[in-house]
This record gives C-alpha cells, sequence and structure tokens, in this order.
C-alpha cells in the first residue's frame, strides 16, 4: 500500500529530548518514545487519556459476531466474510463537559375545541337545532428553559471525517480511559494521529454546537421562537486518544465495510450484504402487502358506502399496513446493502 | 488558452490557464502563486491504494450494486488509470458578531375558556434586540471549479497529512491540479461563508439587523492536495468511468454496467405489473368492463380492492421499469 510515511517534520520532546516525527498541522504532539504530551510550543496540555485497544484477532471476533446479529436468513455470511482490511488507528479526540443554560421565547398554535350550534332541516322537513364541534386556533404564548450538561467529545483534525464518526464519537465514555500510556498499546502497531486543533479552538467549536443544538430544540415545538438566549460554560477539558477500526470485508464477490470501537470490538455502524434468497422474501412480503392493502381497501370501500364505522377503520388500517409493506420489501428488493447499527 | 510561467525555483516551464492563481511546479511541485511567491501550507494526503489496488477495490464495491452482471470482476479491464490531485483549501474560522437590530415579539389577549393559557388573538409588535454569537468554523473550499460535485464535496480523509511531497506526486505520473483561488481568495471565501452562517444565526434571533459588528480571525490556511484515481474500465463493448480516493480506496463515484437480464426483467415485469395495475385501477373506477363474464364477475366484485391493489401495482411497476431503464451510477456513502 504505497511507501510509508516520511517525516514531515521534527519536532524535539521537551521531556525526553527525543525527535519526533509529526505532521506539518499537529498542535498536541505524543512523544513517540516517552508518551509526553504537549502543544508544539512546548506547553503542558492537561489530562490525557486514551482507551485500550484490543488486537487483531479480537476485532475479528467482534466483526464476526456483528455479522452473526445481522446475518437474517444468510447462515453463510459468518464464514464466507473474508476480511481485507482491519487497520487499527488512534484517533485524538477533544472532550470535556459542556453545562449550558437556554432561556427562551415563543409561541405555539393549539386546536381549540368550540361547541357551535346550527339548524338543521330533517327529511320530513322540520328543523331542528343540533351542537357539533368545531375547532379553531389558539395562540399559547410559551416561555421556557433548557438545561444541559453534557460530554461533547469532537474529532481534533482538521477538514476531515470518517465512516462511522458520529457514531464513534457517541460511544466514547470517559470511563473507559486510562491515563496515556504508548507501552501498553506499542504491540498493536497502530497508526497514531495527533491533534491539529487545539484546546481553545475545540472549546469554542463544542460550545457553539450545544448552543446550536438548544436553539434547534427550543425550536422543534413551536410556530415561531421569538427569543432564545443561551450561556455555556466548558470544563475539564480532556486530550483522548482513542481506537478506531476501519473493516472491509468481501462476500459474496462484493465490498462491505464497518466502524470499529476499537475498545470494546463493538461494530459501531455497517453494511450488510443482502442475498438473493433474502431479496426473494422481501419481494414475497411486498406481494403479501399488495394482497393485504387490496383485501383491506375493500373491507374499507365496503364500510364507507354501508356504514362508516370500525369496519371502514380495521379495513383502512389494513390498507396502510399493507402499503408499508410493499414499500419495505421494494425498498429493500432494490437496495444494494443494508447498514446496521452494531 | 495555456500560458507558460517559469516556475521562481527551479526555473521549469509551468502550464496553466488564465483561471489558475496558485500554481503547482510540475518538475519540483513548489507551490507559488503567478508572481513566484511561495505558498509554504502545502500539504497532501499520501497515496495508500495503487493503480491496481484502486481497480480491484473498485471492481469488488460495483460488484454489489443492483443487476451487475456476475462476471464483473472477471471480466473488466482497466483501460486507464489516472492519477489526479485535487486542490482544497481549508481554513479555521473564529468568528464573533455583535448585533442591533428589531426581533419580533407577541401579545396575546382573549384567553379560550376552553383552553386555559391558549389565546384568541396574537398581535406581533417589533422590539429592540441585540446579542452576540461566538462560532468557530471549519471551512472547506475547493481549489478548483469546473469539476465533479462528488469530487468537490469528498471528505478529506483523517490519514495523516504531510508537506507535500512532489517525489510522492510524480511516482504514479500523478498529474497536480493548480488551484484557481489564490490563497487570500481562499482566505476570502472562507470568510464570507463564515459571515453568512453567522448571518444566518442572527437572522434567526432578529428579523431586520440595524447594526452588525463582525470581527473575524481567519485562522492557519492551507493547501491540501489530495489524490484520486480517475479510471475508465471496459465491460463487454461499453466503456465506464469512476473516481476512487487514492488514500482510502473509497468509491467516490463510479458507472456501472447492468445486466442485459436485469434490464429485461425490470422493463418486463414492470411493463406486465403497470398493465395488469391499469386494469385493476381501470375496473375499479368502473370505466371498464372485461368481456369476459367469469374475470368480470370475480374482480368487477371488488371495487375497494381493485382500487388499492391496481394504485399499489402501477407504483411498483414504475419502480422496476425505472430501475430497468436508469443510468447507472453509484456513489460511497462516507
Amino acid at each position: 500500500m504505497g511507501t510509508e510515511a516520511q517525516a514531515a517534520d521534527i519536532f524535539k520532546c521537551p521531556v525526553c529530548n527525543g525527535n519526533v516525527r509529526i505532521g506539518p498541522d499537529d498542535m498536541v504532539i505524543t512523544c513517540s518514545y516517552c508518551g509526553s504530551t504537549t502543544t508544539i510550543e512546548g506547553k503542558a496540555i492537561g489530562d490525557h487519556l486514551m482507551e485500550m485497544a484490543i488486537g487483531d484477532r479480537e476485532r475479528t471476533d467482534g466483526f464476526r459476531a456483528y455479522l452473526g446479529k445481522h446475518k437474517g436468513a444468510n447462515k453463510a455470511l459468518v464464514q464466507g466474510a473474508q476480511v481485507v482490511e482491519n487497520n487499527l488507528i488512534f484517533v485524538p479526540v477533544w472532550t470535556s463537559k459542556v453545562k449550558a443554560d437556554s432561556w427562551y421565547k415563543g409561541y405555539k398554535t393549539v386546536q381549540v375545541p368550540v361547541q357551535r350550534t346550527r339548524t338543521v332541516r330533517d327529511s320530513q322537513g322540520h328543523t331542528r337545532t343540533e351542537t357539533y364541534t368545531a375547532y379553531e386556533t389558539g395562540y399559547v404564548p410559551v416561555q421556557s428553559e433548557i438545561h444541559s450538561d453534557t460530554d461533547e467529545p469532537l474529532l481534533a483534525r482538521k477538514g476531515s471525517r470518517f465512516y462511522g464518526l458520529e457514531d464513534y464519537l457517541k460511544a466514547i465514555d470517559l470511563k473507559d480511559t486510562v491515563r496515556y500510556d504508548f507501552e501498553k498499546i506499542k504491540d498493536l502497531k497502530p497508526t497514531m494521529l495527533n491533534a491539529e486543533i487545539g484546546a481553545d479552538e475545540y472549546e469554542k467549536s463544542a460550545s457553539g454546537q450545544v448552543a446550536d443544538r438548544h436553539r434547534a430544540q427550543a425550536k422543534s415545538g413551536l410556530s415561531e421562537l421569538f427569543d432564545c438566549r443561551t450561556t455555556t460554560a466548558v470544563r475539564g477539558t480532556t486530550y483522548l486518544q482513542a481506537p478506531f477500526a476501519l473493516i472491509r470485508y468481501k462476500f459474496g464477490g462484493g465490498l462491505f465495510k464497518c466502524a470499529m470501537d476499537g475498545h470494546t470490538g463493538r461494530v459501531l455502524v455497517g453494511e450488510i450484504p443482502i442475498t438473493k434468497g433474502q431479496r426473494a422474501l422481501w419481494t414475497l412480503l411486498a406481494i403479501l402487502g399488495i394482497i393485504v392493502a387490496a383485501v383491506g381497501g375493500e373491507f374499507a370501500y365496503r364500510g364507507y358506502i354501508t356504514e362508516p364505522g370500525s369496519v371502514m377503520i380495521a379495513g383502512i388500517a389494513a390498507t396502510v399496513v399493507g402499503i408499508i409493506m410493499t414499500v419495505l420489501g421494494i425498498r429493500i428488493l432494490m437496495m444494494p446493502q443494508r447498514e446496521e447499527k452494531g | 488558452m495555456i500560458a507558460v510561467t517559469k516556475c521562481a525555483f527551479c526555473g521549469g516551464d509551468i502550464k496553466s490557464n488564465p483561471d489558475d492563481l496558485l500554481l503547482i511546479c510540475p518538475f519540483c511541485g513548489t507551490a507559488q502563486t503567478v508572481e513566484g511567491a511561495k505558498l509554504k501550507e502545502h500539504y497532501m494526503i499520501r497515496v495508500h491504494f495503487d493503480q491496481n489496488q484502486s481497480f480491484t477495490t473498485l471492481l469488488d464495491w460495483v460488484s454489489k450494486q443492483l443487476g451487475v452482471p456476475g462476471d464483473l470482476g472477471s471480466t473488466a479491464h482497466l483501460l486507464k488509470a489516472e492519477q489526479i490531485w485535487y486542490p482544497f483549501w481549508v481554513s479555521r474560522i473564529d468568528a464573533q458578531s455583535s448585533y442591533k437590530g428589531l426581533g419580533r415579539d407577541a401579545t396575546f389577549s382573549d384567553e379560550w375558556p376552553q383552553y386555559r393559557g391558549a389565546y384568541k388573538r396574537i398581535d406581533f409588535f417589533w422590539k429592540p434586540e441585540s446579542g452576540e454569537f461566538s462560532r468557530n468554523y471549519e471551512i472547506k473550499v475547493p481549489g478548483v471549479g469546473a469539476i465533479d460535485q462528488d469530487i468537490k464535496s469528498m471528505a478529506i480523509p483523517t490519514r495523516a497529512k504531510e508537506y507535500f511531497s512532489h517525489d510522492h506526486a510524480e511516482q504514479y505520473g500523478g498529474t497536480l491540479l493548480h488551484s484557481q483561488m489564490s490563497e487570500d481568495g481562499a482566505k476570502a471565501a472562507a470568510k464570507q461563508i463564515a459571515l453568512d452562517r453567522q448571518t444566518g444565526l442572527i437572522t434567526q434571533e432578529i428579523s431586520k439587523i440595524e447594526s452588525r459588528d463582525d470581527k473575524v480571525n481567519i485562522g492557519e490556511t492551507f493547501l491540501v492536495h489530495v489524490p484520486v484515481w480517475e479510471i475508465q474500465y471496459r465491460y463487454g463493448n461499453k466503456s465506464f468511468k469512476a473516481s476512487v480516493s487514492a488514500s482510502t480506496g473509497y468509491v467516490i463515484e463510479s458507472e456501472y454496467p447492468r445486466s442485459a437480464a436485469f434490464r429485461a426483467m425490470g422493463l418486463g415485469l414492470g411493463f406486465v405489473l403497470l398493465i395488469i395495475g391499469a386494469v385493476l385501477l381501470a375496473m375499479g373506477l368502473g370505466v371498464l368492463e372485461i368481456p369476459f363474464a367469469p374475470i368480470q364477475e370475480l374482480v368487477g366484485a371488488y371495487v375497494g380492492g381493485d382500487l388499492v391493489a391496481g394504485g399499489l401495482l402501477m407504483a411498483v411497476a414504475l419502480v422496476f421499469m425505472y430501475k430497468g431503464a436508469s443510468r447507472k451510477q453509484a456513489k460511497e456513502k462516507e
């Protein structure tokens, strides 16, 4: 796979004086000899943690377990999958607790039931009054608050992303971390990436992200959001090197991939092939769906022309279920693969 | 129109278009402005998949697409693989905007007696508001305009970046694209994108901006060249194009063949289903009577069922026919 990475630049470790190879944009450097971690200016960065990683073999086991869970009717999947790529990479992550408090104001609309009366003329020509329920719009002022205190891990690399990144960041738990110690992981021959984003920049990104999330949450239940004020406080910013593995495998001539948490060996999200047999089953479901929908439609129609009531409602329900079955069956029939969370 | 500029560092001839503002010397690889000033922040992502590995990966990946002939992997052959290095500018921007203006608010009156807290009347009014937004953005701007949308929006791989090495780019005979954007141009574009996003935030809070003050700090901006294999391959007597990331082996996009059997089945089955669906629908609506009594009695009796089944069958038929006839192109989700 090409040639090995050459030294882009050399950084002198302020602790052991070793020459560390670094990337051009690296902001936080971990010494490859002594493991001490400093900023590019040689300043301390505070807590530096890592998640332990598991070996090749255990990762493959975790991957097979994932396939086993999602194989469905495809019994050959676990044995037949051939792993073609399984590289461990330690990605740099900044994480901290972000406490955010928002106050917001807006309004929403509701339907207010109003009893009305009207005059009706029956078939004999007599008039009588009857009451009925109408719905009118009501405006409800809303003034509320949102408080949250959450871990906000972010990838400390500039301009880049990888398959399964969001799921991977969500799976990070500081409880699983240990103090960084390169000795403990070096036998796994991981690729180590340094951070390209410093702590200050990270903290701004994290607070902005939380504030935007609060605003979206406030807005979601309202017709209009008038004001939303958020204050954020970031604390306990920690630098974390976390193991990730991208596994690519071949099955039945096709190539598929999975994103794995290199700490637990759990697949976070991945692609699962769909075999011909499975496609046939989904087609069957679609056909069954058409039949269910047709029967439902018939009942709904008969219910409607005789007397609207429970028969009609049951018919409509069956029609909807049938349509959903058909859409699902045809959709999966047409997909090259399924995507499944671990 | 191709102009020739002398490289300010090795004296070699650099061919460029008038649009190109940041040139990469094809002999020594130095990134320089048209005037010959060197760009120091010039990085690259290394090639990890050579031509053959990329082609194998591509065929394996394409093989799982719908209706691809089973022998694609063994019979397709590579016509051409060209390595193109696409330039991207990446900036991080720190923006702090304070604003003043008018925001909407409302008073509520005439409460509904049967729904406490809900009012019959809402009267909007404008009120002066001010505030501040502080955000940090990461902005990627492609250095060339007239390229494929999927390449423009591809993610920069999370692999170690390094200083641009001309030897490495030359190893596979890669073509380096000049950037049509200068460093200043890239910074200005990134700044504008950041300001637009800030404006987006402000207009969520107030409707009329009366004054604003933006402090935009453009952090380090770098140019990164990302290698992509532009592949052309032949299957049967047609050729197909694909773009594969040379550093990750991801299929950015690919055309692929569909087997004749698949097309015939899609179109044929679709057509049959369409006819059946249309007949059912017409009978359900009462506009069609089949002159063959047993069928007319059997099917004509179920108006509701006919309508639903006919509609669904026609929808399914259209999907089948579309799949049978459609252009075949796929992208790998990142």
